[in-house]
C-alpha cells in the first residue's frame, strides 16, 4: 500500500475512516512498511493546517495509531520524538487537547519511555491548561494519566517537589463528577503516602475535607453502581492518608459531630475509628481528652439513635485499642482512667437514666484493656453489692453486666489477669445472691462465663444449687448452656457432683421434673463423659420402666438427644438403639410408644451414610412382619427416610402386597395411615424399571376392581399411590388422577374421592418423598384442571371441593396465570356453605390475590365483598369468619377510589361481627371495621 | 402548637392477653370483659406525644367498668396534667373508637377520673352530649385529628 498524501486526506474525512485507517497504519508501522517519523511527516499537512478541524483530525489519527501499536515497538528516541510533539500541541486550540490526551495515555504505557518525558509533559500541561477545564471523560483520562505517572515515575516526580503536589491538588480540587471523585479517592491515599506533602498538607486535606460527609444519592439508572457507603469509606481512606492530617481531622470530627444529621455524626465517628487505626498513639494522645469529651456527648446524651451509638462505641473502642497497642504501657491506663472516671459514678446507680449507655461504654473499656478496666469496674460493683440499699433489680443488672465482662475477658484470654483476691471476694458476694430465688439464675449465668477462675468451694455451691434447680417442681428453667459450660471445663467434677446425683435419684421424681431434667441434660450427649450415663438412663427407662408415660417421656428425650447429637450413627453403634428397639417392640402395645419408636429409628436412619443405610435395612428388614402392627411402625421408621439410591427392588413386591393388605383390611386408622405413608414413599422411591412399573400397574388395576365393589378404603389407597407417582413425575399418574376425578360423580364414593384430592395435594410433615420432579405441583394443577374442567364450569359441588384442595397446593404464580379461568370457580367455592375446608381454602387463595391488589379481583370487588360479608357470620367455624374479616381488611389496600364506594356497605355489614360470640372474631372485626372507617378520611 | 406537658411519665405496656383453650372452643361464648375494652382503647395515640394512652396511664384497665348483661360500659380516663387542654380531644377519641368498635347494644359513658382535671365537669358534660359528639365528627378538621389519634400505626 502506498501512503500518499491522498491516502491521508481520505483517511481524515470522518471519525470512522480515522478509526479504520489507524488500524491499517499501526499494522503497517509494525510491519516496517512505514516509520513513525515518516508517518508524522506525511500527515504534517493536517497537523500544521490552519483549520482547527484538520489539526484535531490529524492528532486523532496519530493518537489512535499509537494506541494500537504494540507496547514494546517504539524505542526511546521515537517515544521522545512523539512526546515532544504532543507537548507542543498542548499549546494548541482546546479542541485539540482531547486527542493529545489519548496520545499521551498511549505513550505512557509504552515500555521504552525516557524518564524526562513525563516531566516534560507535566510541566507543559500545567503551564498551558488545567484538568478541571476539560470535559468529564477527559478529566477521567487525565486523572488516570496522573495516577499512572505517579506510580511509574514516583522517584523522578519527587524531585519536582512542592510544585508537583500543588499542581495535583489543583487538578483534583473541585471535581464534581461522582465517578471521577470515586477514582480520586481511590488513588490519592497512595499518592499522599508516597509524596512528601511539605507545606501543602493542609491544602491537600482541605481538598478532601470539602466532600465530608458525603452527600450523594445514586440515581437508579446509573449502570456502574457507586454507593454512598463506598464513597464515604474511600473518603475516610484519603482523610487518614497522612499522619499530618490528624490535627485537622480532629477539627473536622468535632465540627461535624455538632450537626443534627445522623449521617454526619456517623461518618465523623467512623472517621475517628479510622484515625485510631491509622495513626500512632503519640499523634493521638494530645487530642484524647478533647475527643473523649466529644464521644461522651454522643454516648451519654440519652439518645436512642442506635446507629450513632454503635458508631460511637466502635470509635471509642478503636481509640482505646490504639493506646493498648502502643509501646507506652501507662498510656492505656491514663485513657481508661479518664473514661472510667466518667462512667463509674453512673454505674453506681442502676436506676440512673444513663445506666444502659454507661454499661455499654464499660464493656468497650473491658474489650480494649480487659485486665485494667474489669478490675476497676468489678470492684465498684462489689461496693454497690455491699451497700444495704441495693435492690433486686439492680443486682440482676449488675450480674448481667458482670457476666458480659467475664465473657469478654475469657474471649480475650485474660481471665487469669483478673484472678485476684478482689474477684474472689466478688464471687463470694455473688454466691450469697444464689440463695435469693430472683437472682439465683443470673448468678449461675454470670459465673458460668468465668468458670476457670471460680474456686472449688464456690463451684460446689453452684453444683448443689443446680441440682436444686433441676429437681424442684415449681419452675421451668433452662440451664443447659450452664451445664454445657461446666462440662467443658470440669467434666469429671460436674459428673460426680451433679449429674450422677440427679440421675441416681431420677426414679423418685415426678414426671414433670424428669422432663425438665431430660430437657436440660440432652445437649450434654456430645461430651464424651456424659454419653454413657445419659443414654443408659434413657434406654433403661424406655425398655425397663413399666409405666407407659415414663417410656414416652424417655423416648421423647432420646429423640431430643439424637437430634442434638453430632454422631448419631456412632451412638447407635455403641448403644444398639435400633437393635434394642426392634427386639423390644413386640412387647409394646401403646400406639404413642410405637410412633416414638418409629421416629427414633427414622432419626437414626436419616443420619446414616448410604452404606450404613443399606447395611441396616439388609440386617433388619427380612425379620419384620408387616402384618403385625408393631412391625409396621418399625418398618416405616426403617424405610421412611431412606436415601433414594438404596435399592428396594428386592423387597418391593412383598412390601407393597403386605401394606395394601393392611390398608384395605385393617380397621386400625393409625396403622392404615402409617401403611399409606410408607406405600407412598416406596412407590415414589422405587426405580422406574419396567418390572416395577408393570407391578404397580397390576396393583392399580386390582385396586380399581376393589373400587368398583364400592370400597372407600381402596379410593384412599389409590390416592396415596397417585401422590407418590405424581411427585416423581411418572406418566401413569395422570391416568390415576383421571380415575379419581371420575369418582367425584359416584353416588357413594364421591366424598372419599374429594378427600383423595386432599391427600394428593397436601404436604404431610412425616412423609419422605426422595424423588421429586421439577414443577410437579404445576403439573398436578393442569392435569386436574383438564380432567374436571367441564364439571367445574357446571359448578358441580364435589368437583369444586376437590379443586379447592388442589388450588391450595398450587403455587401462586401458576394461579395468577390462570386467574381468568379459575376466578369464577373460586367465587363459586365461596358459596359452598356446608364445607368449612373448601371455604377456608378459597378464602385463603382470594386473600393472597387481594394482598397484591390483583386486577381481576379489583373488577369483582363488589361481589367478593358481598360474599365475604356473608361469611363473617358463618356459624360453623370461627376460622372462616376470621379469614373472611382479614380478607375484607386487606381490600382497603386497593386505591381509595376503588374501595370508597363500598365503605358504607362494609361498615354496616360488619356491625354484627362486633358482637360475635368468639373474642378472636371480634378482635378481627374491630381491626377491619376501624380500617374501613379511615378510608377517605385521612389526607 | 406548644406542647403543654413536655416531659410526661412513661409507663410500660401491659403484656399481650394470654391465649386460653376456651378461646379456640367453637361452642363456648367469650363474654366481653374489661380487658377487652381496655385493649380497644389502649393503643389510641396521645395528641401531643408519640406515645399511647396506655403508656401515659391516661387509660387503665382498673378504671373501666363493664356490665355485659345491662349493656353498659363506663370508662374513666386520667389526663396527665390537671390543665390539659387535650382532655376533651382524648375523651372524644375514646368515644369514637368505642363507637366504631363495640356492638351498638352498649351504652358507653366516658368521664374524667374524679379530681384529676381542672374543668372536669365541663368536659364530662361535653362528652356525654350525643349531639355535640356527632357535631364534632361533622367538623372535617376535628374528625381528621381524631382519626389520626385512633389509627393503629
Amino acid at each position: 500500500m502506498e501512503f500518499t498524501e491522498q491516502f491521508f486526506q481520505d483517511a481524515l474525512k470522518t471519525d470512522e475512516s480515522i478509526e479504520a485507517n489507524s488500524s491499517i497504519l499501526s499494522r503497517e508501522i509494525n510491519n516496517g512498511k512505514i516509520t513513525i517519523s515518516k508517518f508524522v511527516e506525511q500527515i504534517g499537512f493536517a497537523l500544521t493546517s490552519q483549520s482547527v478541524d484538520q489539526r484535531v483530525k490529524g492528532t486523532q489519527i496519530l493518537s489512535a495509531t499509537l494506541t494500537k501499536l504494540p507496547k514494546d515497538f517504539l524505542n526511546n528516541e521515537e517515544v521522545s520524538f512523539v512526546f515532544t510533539f504532543f507537548c507542543d500541541r498542548l499549546k494548541d486550540h482546546h479542541n485539540v487537547i482531547p486527542a493529545v490526551i489519548d496520545g499521551i495515555t498511549a505513550l505512557i504505557s509504552m515500555d521504552n519511555v525516557p524518564k524526562e518525558c513525563p516531566m516534560q509533559f507535566l510541566s507543559s500541561f500545567f503551564q498551558n491548561t488545567t484538568v478541571q477545564s476539560q470535559t468529564r471523560d477527559d478529566r477521567a483520562k487525565l486523572l488516570s494519566i496522573l495516577e499512572a505517572l505517579t506510580k511509574r515515575w514516583s522517584e523522578e516526580l519527587k524531585t519536582l517537589g512542592g510544585d508537583f503536589v500543588y499542581n495535583v491538588i489543583n487538578s483534583i480540587d473541585g471535581e464534581r463528577d461522582t465517578r471521577n471523585v470515586d477514582f480520586i479517592f481511590t488513588f490519592m491515599p497512595g499518592f499522599c503516602k508516597t509524596f512528601p506533602l511539605l507545606h501543602l498538607a493542609e491544602e491537600m486535606f482541605e481538598s478532601f475535607a470539602c466532600y465530608f460527609p458525603i452527600d450523594f444519592n445514586p440515581s437508579r439508572n446509573d449502570g456502574r453502581v457507586i454507593t454512598r457507603e463506598d464513597l464515604a469509606e474511600k473518603l475516610a481512606d484519603c482523610l487518614v492518608a497522612s499522619e499530618e492530617f490528624f490535627e485537622w481531622d480532629v477539627a473536622l470530627i468535632v465540627e461535624k459531630l455538632e450537626s443534627d444529621l445522623t449521617v454526619a455524626k456517623v461518618d465523623s465517628l467512623n472517621l475517628l475509628s479510622r484515625c485510631s487505626e491509622a495513626f500512632s498513639s503519640s499523634t493521638i494522645t494530645p487530642y484524647f481528652e478533647q475527643l473523649w469529651l466529644q464521644l461522651k456527648n454522643q454516648l451519654l446524651s440519652g439518645t436512642d439513635n442506635s446507629e450513632v451509638m454503635s458508631s460511637a462505641l466502635k470509635a471509642l473502642l478503636k481509640l482505646l485499642e490504639n493506646a493498648t497497642n502502643s509501646t507506652d504501657q501507662s498510656l492505656s491506663k491514663s485513657y481508661q482512667t479518664q473514661v472510667l472516671g466518667t462512667i463509674l459514678p453512673i454505674l453506681g446507680d442502676a436506676n440512673h437514666r444513663l445506666f444502659n449507655a454507661a454499661s455499654s461504654v464499660a464493656l468497650v473499656c473491658v474489650s480494649a484493656d480487659p485486665a485494667f478496666a474489669s478490675e476497676k469496674i468489678l470492684s465498684s460493683f462489689y461496693l454497690i453489692l455491699e451497700g444495704d440499699s441495693c435492690k433486686t433489680e439492680e443486682k440482676t443488672k449488675i450480674l448481667a453486666i458482670s457476666s458480659q465482662i467475664f465473657r469478654i475477658c475469657s474471649v480475650k484470654k485474660s481471665l487469669k489477669s483478673i484472678n485476684t483476691p478482689e474477684t474472689e471476694k466478688l464471687h463470694a458476694r455473688f454466691l450469697e445472691l444464689l440463695k435469693d430465688k430472683e437472682t439465683s439464675l443470673s448468678v449461675l449465668l454470670c459465673l458460668q462465663e468465668c468458670l476457670p477462675i471460680v474456686n472449688e468451694d464456690f463451684r460446689k455451691a453452684m453444683y448443689s444449687h443446680m441440682i436444686q434447680v433441676l429437681t424442684n417442681d415449681d419452675e421451668e428453667v433452662d440451664i443447659s448452656t450452664i451445664l454445657w459450660n461446666f462440662a467443658k471445663f470440669y467434666p469429671q467434677e460436674l459428673h460426680s457432683e451433679c449429674i450422677e446425683k440427679v440421675l441416681r435419684n431420677l426414679p423418685i421424681f415426678q414426671l414433670s421434673v424428669k422432663a425438665k431434667i431430660y430437657q436440660n441434660l440432652s445437649s450434654l450427649v456430645n461430651i464424651e463423659h456424659f454419653e454413657k450415663p445419659l443414654l443408659e438412663t434413657l434406654l433403661f427407662n424406655i425398655f425397663e420402666n413399666p409405666s407407659i408415660n415414663e417410656q414416652i417421656l424417655a423416648l421423647n428425650a432420646l429423640e431430643e438427644v439424637l437430634s442434638k447429637s453430632n454422631s448419631v450413627s456412632k451412638l447407635d453403634e455403641n448403644f444398639c438403639i435400633v437393635e434394642s428397639i426392634l427386639k423390644n417392640a413386640t412387647k409394646a402395645s401403646n400406639v404413642e410408644v410405637l410412633e416414638n419408636f418409629m421416629k427414633i429409628i427414622c432419626l437414626v436412619v436419616k443420619n446414616c451414610s448410604l452404606e450404613e443405610q443399606i447395611e441396616l435395612t439388609g440386617k433388619y428388614l427380612p425379620n419384620l412382619n408387616l402384618n403385625s402392627t408393631s412391625d409396621l411402625y418399625l418398618t416405616k421408621g426403617l424405610l421412611g427416610n431412606l436415601h433414594k439410591d438404596v435399592s428396594m427392588d428386592e423387597h418391593f413386591e412383598k412390601l407393597i402386597t403386605d401394606l395394601m393388605n393392611t390398608s384395605l383390611k385393617s380397621d386400625d386408622e393409625g396403622a392404615r395411615k402409617v401403611a399409606h405413608l410408607l406405600i407412598c414413599s416406596l412407590v415414589n422411591k422405587v426405580e422406574s424399571k419396567s418390572a416395577n412399573k408393570s407391578y404397580i400397574r397390576k396393583i392399580v388395576a386390582f385396586i380399581k376392581e376393589e373400587i368398583k365393589k364400592g370400597d372407600k378404603k381402596a379410593v384412599e389407597l389409590l390416592s396415596w399411590i397417585a401422590k407418590g407417582l405424581l411427585v416423581k413425575g411418572d406418566e401413569d399418574a395422570a391416568d390415576i388422577v383421571e380415575d379419581l376425578a371420575k369418582l367425584l360423580d359416584h353416588p357413594t364414593l364421591s366424598e372419599a374421592a374429594v378427600l383423595a384430592f386432599d391427600v394428593i395435594s397436601f404436604e404431610y410433615p412425616g412423609l419422605h418423598l426422595p424423588v421429586v420432579k421439577f414443577l410437579f405441583k404445576q403439573k398436578l394443577f393442569h392435569i386436574v384442571l383438564k380432567k374436571i374442567w367441564d364439571k367445574l364450569e357446571a359448578f358441580s359441588e364435589h368437583h369444586l371441593k376437590a379443586f379447592g384442595y388442589v388450588v391450595l397446593a398450587t403455587p401462586h404464580s401458576v394461579l395468577k396465570m390462570n386467574i381468568e379461568k379459575i376466578g369464577p370457580v373460586l367465587f363459586r367455592c365461596l358459596d359452598l356453605q356446608d364445607s368449612t375446608d373448601t371455604l377456608r381454602n378459597s378464602l385463603r387463595i382470594c386473600h393472597n390475590f387481594i394482598k397484591e391488589q390483583d386486577e381481576y379481583f379489583k373488577l369483582h370487588l363488589t361481589h367478593l365483598v358481598k360474599q365475604s360479608l356473608k361469611l363473617t357470620t358463618y356459624p360453623k367455624s370461627m376460622h372462616v369468619r376470621i379469614n373472611a374479616l382479614e380478607l375484607i381488611e386487606d381490600i382497603t389496600k386497593y386505591p381509595e377510589f376503588v374501595v370508597l364506594p363500598l365503605k358504607t356497605d362494609v361498615i354496616l355489614g360488619l356491625t354484627g361481627s362486633l358482637d360475635d360470640k368468639k373474642r378472636y372474631v371480634r378482635n378481627a372485626a374491630v381491626k377491619t371495621r376501624n380500617t374501613w372507617f379511615l378510608i377517605g378520611s385521612l389526607t | 402548637m406548644e406542647v403543654e406537658n413536655i416531659n410526661p411519665s412513661v409507663y410500660s405496656k401491659a403484656k399481650q392477653r394470654a391465649h386460653t383453650a376456651a378461646d379456640d372452643d367453637e361452642n363456648l361464648t367469650d363474654p366481653f370483659d374489661t380487658r377487652e375494652i381496655f385493649d380497644l382503647i389502649k393503643n389510641i395515640n396521645d395528641p401531643e406525644h408519640p406515645l399511647t394512652l396506655e403508656q401515659l396511664h391516661v387509660v387503665q384497665e382498673s378504671l373501666i367498668k363493664l356490665d355485659n348483661d345491662q349493656n353498659e360500659v363506663f370508662i374513666n380516663f386520667t389526663p396527665t396534667i390537671p390543665h390539659c387542654s387535650m382532655a376533651t380531644l382524648i375523651g372524644l377519641s375514646i368515644r369514637v373508637k368505642l363507637l366504631r368498635s363495640l356492638p351498638p347494644r352498649f351504652k358507653v359513658t366516658v368521664e374524667i377520673t374524679p379530681g384529676t382535671h381542672a374543668s372536669e365537669a365541663a368536659v364530662n358534660k361535653q362528652l356525654a352530649d350525643k349531639e355535640r359528639v356527632a357535631a364534632a365528627l361533622e367538623n372535617q378538621n376535628l374528625a381528621e385529628v381524631i382519626n389520626q389519634c385512633i389509627r393503629v400505626l
